[in-house]
């Protein structure tokens, strides 16, 4: 059964009777390009590198030689064999992409708009005016995965809302529960839910934000706009039959 | 004659001997060091009888326990080598016992290989046995039985590695784009970084070994250009190595020939 079918209604309602209620989320899961690579440590050739101007880690495909530590070394298991290269490969981050100032593909490509690419500070040169910095540093809505392992991946997650919190502090830490509490009150929280508005609004890396009354700006490095969407889209309620051309605009009659 | 004749004959006797107690393997004179004898015929292949002209050693493998990832049991115990030179070349066949043959590579999956390899210079303190050291070079004839599978025929393809995977569609395998064509091969290269940049990991292969040199663990590199694929007149290691696997018995036979550079001290 396919997430968006129709499926009517479920005799006996959707649960288990196992450890837990019956949930998902989707966990969408690239490379974290992390701060202390274990791919990179895992390297007996130092065919891995992290790129100093962006942080991008990058496996040598010259210099590889498939020997697959790295395949082992990395604890997100993002590192892949290619047996038909004889190399290990992994996300590059569209650095192509990054070093034009654009967003990379899996961001832009996103449907649902919750992806947002940039440069994050460190924590103590946090700047709110950069959106990455607002969202990790400031009001600590999305946290990374697994930072137990020490690696300090650089991808961070707004964690699920309906999983269960002993779940899911083993996954993003003991922050969990403040992060669901304040992204659960977004819609009271102008900034927040503004600057949650800019995901997926532009193609454009945009290290600068600005919310100003209902609308809220995303700016580059000068301050120059990029791109201004609303605060609240506005909401067209259509009918289910469309009286005009007598049909039914719905997939669920 | 016939003194000849009486001599000749306990010799044979005991040949015979030697024959029924040692059943289809001959009894082969062992050395504590390879030793190279010299033949006008350097043979290329591992079942070539003048093998049987040279005496054997059995070289103790070392573990590799200097850097990570170390490994502190080894796998195969010893390798059975002899050498055979004319002067100018030298062969050398390596045998092991082995009770699976790993020709397919794949994930967490390692093929059977292996290596000569020979200090740069010839001099007093030689080169780490573990690839050599800074400053002392060692050259590595590298083998590996899946490069040896390809050249024997076998189609560098995904379906000889999972015969029941199914592809819809690779871009570069476009019906609009001509095989061979310029611009199908630039297509296929855009989806394989390494064979874009020349990495000799990729396939296919027109010779079962890499001629490489090494300064220490980790910098193993191609001998001529490590970004390029090696030229054929380059390759002047590569020509006549061959494998056999034995038949009867779980084991292989390499023989790694070379054009002798260095190893007058070594050949004799």
């Amino acid at each position: 059964m396919g997430e968006d079918d129709c499926s009517g209604q479920v005799d006996g309602g959707a649960s288990f009777s196992m450890e837990h209620m019956a949930w998902f989320y989707y966990l969408a899961r690239i490379c974290n390009h992390c701060t202390y690579p274990g791919c990179l440590a895992s390297c007996p050739r130092g065919s891995i590198y992290k790129r100093p101007e962006d942080g991008i880690v990058l496996v040598d495909q010259g210099r590889c030689r498939g020997y697959q530590e790295c395949v082992k070394g990395c604890p997100y298991k993002k590192v892949f064999f290619n047996m038909m290269t004889g190399t290990s490969e992994k996300c590059i981050a569209c650095y192509p992409k990054i070093e034009m100032g654009i967003q990379p593909q899996c961001f832009v490509n996103c449907i649902g708009k919750i992806r947002l690419a940039g440069f994050l500070s460190t924590p103590d040169k946090a700047n709110p005016d950069n959106p990455l910095d607002y969202l990790v540093h400031i009001r600590k809505v999305a946290l990374p995965l697994f930072p137990q392992f020490g690696l300090e991946p650089n991808v961070y997650y707004i964690p699920p809302v309906h999983v269960p919190q002993a779940f899911t502090s083993q996954m993003f830490g003991p922050g969990v529960a403040e992060a669901v509490k304040t992204y659960r009150n977004a819609p009271n929280d102008p900034d927040l839910s503004s600057l949650l508005g800019l995901f997926g609004s532009t193609e454009m890396i945009i290290p600068r934000w600005k919310r100003q009354g209902d609308w809220v700006a995303g700016m580059d490095e000068k301050g120059k706009e990029v791109v201004r969407v609303p605060l609240r889209e506005p909401i067209l309620i259509r009918p289910a039959y469309d009286k005009l051309y007598q049909i039914s605009r719905t997939n669920c009659p | 004659m016939r003194t000849i004749a009486r001599s000749i004959l306990p010799l044979m006797a005991i040949a015979l001997c030697l024959a029924v107690v040692s059943g289809c393997r001959r009894t082969v004179a062992t050395t504590t060091e390879v030793v190279a004898v010299s033949s006008t015929n350097v043979p290329s292949k591992p079942d070539d009888p003048a093998w049987d002209e040279a005496p054997e050693h059995a070289a103790k493998l070392l573990l590799q326990d200097l850097v990570e990832p170390r490994q502190m049991q080894v796998s195969t115990a010893d390798v059975r080598v002899r050498a055979i030179t004319n002067g100018a070349e030298i062969a050398f066949r390596l045998e092991w016992l082995d009770k699976t043959k790993d020709d397919l590579p794949g994930p967490a999956h390692f093929m059977d290989g292996c290596a000569v390899q020979i200090p740069a210079k010839i001099e007093a303190n030689l080169p780490a046995p573990q690839m050599g050291e800074t400053g002392k070079n060692v050259e590595i004839t590298f083998w590996r039985a899946d490069w040896q599978a390809m050249v024997d025929g076998r189609p560098d393809s995904i379906k000889e590695r999972y015969p029941n995977a199914s592809v819809d569609h690779y871009p570069f395998e476009a019906q609009s784009l001509e095989k061979g064509s310029a611009a199908q091969t630039e297509m296929a290269t855009r989806y394989s970084p390494a064979a874009a940049v020349g990495n000799r990991r990729v396939g296919p292969r027109s010779n079962p070994v890499e001629d490489l040199i090494a300064e220490g663990p980790g910098t193993l590199s191609g001998r001529f250009n490590h970004f390029q694929r090696p030229r054929d007149e380059d390759c002047r290691r590569m020509v006549r190595n061959h494998h056999q696997a034995c038949p009867g018995r779980a084991c292989f036979r390499i023989t790694h020939s070379d054009r002798i550079r260095h190893l007058g001290g070594l050949a004799q």
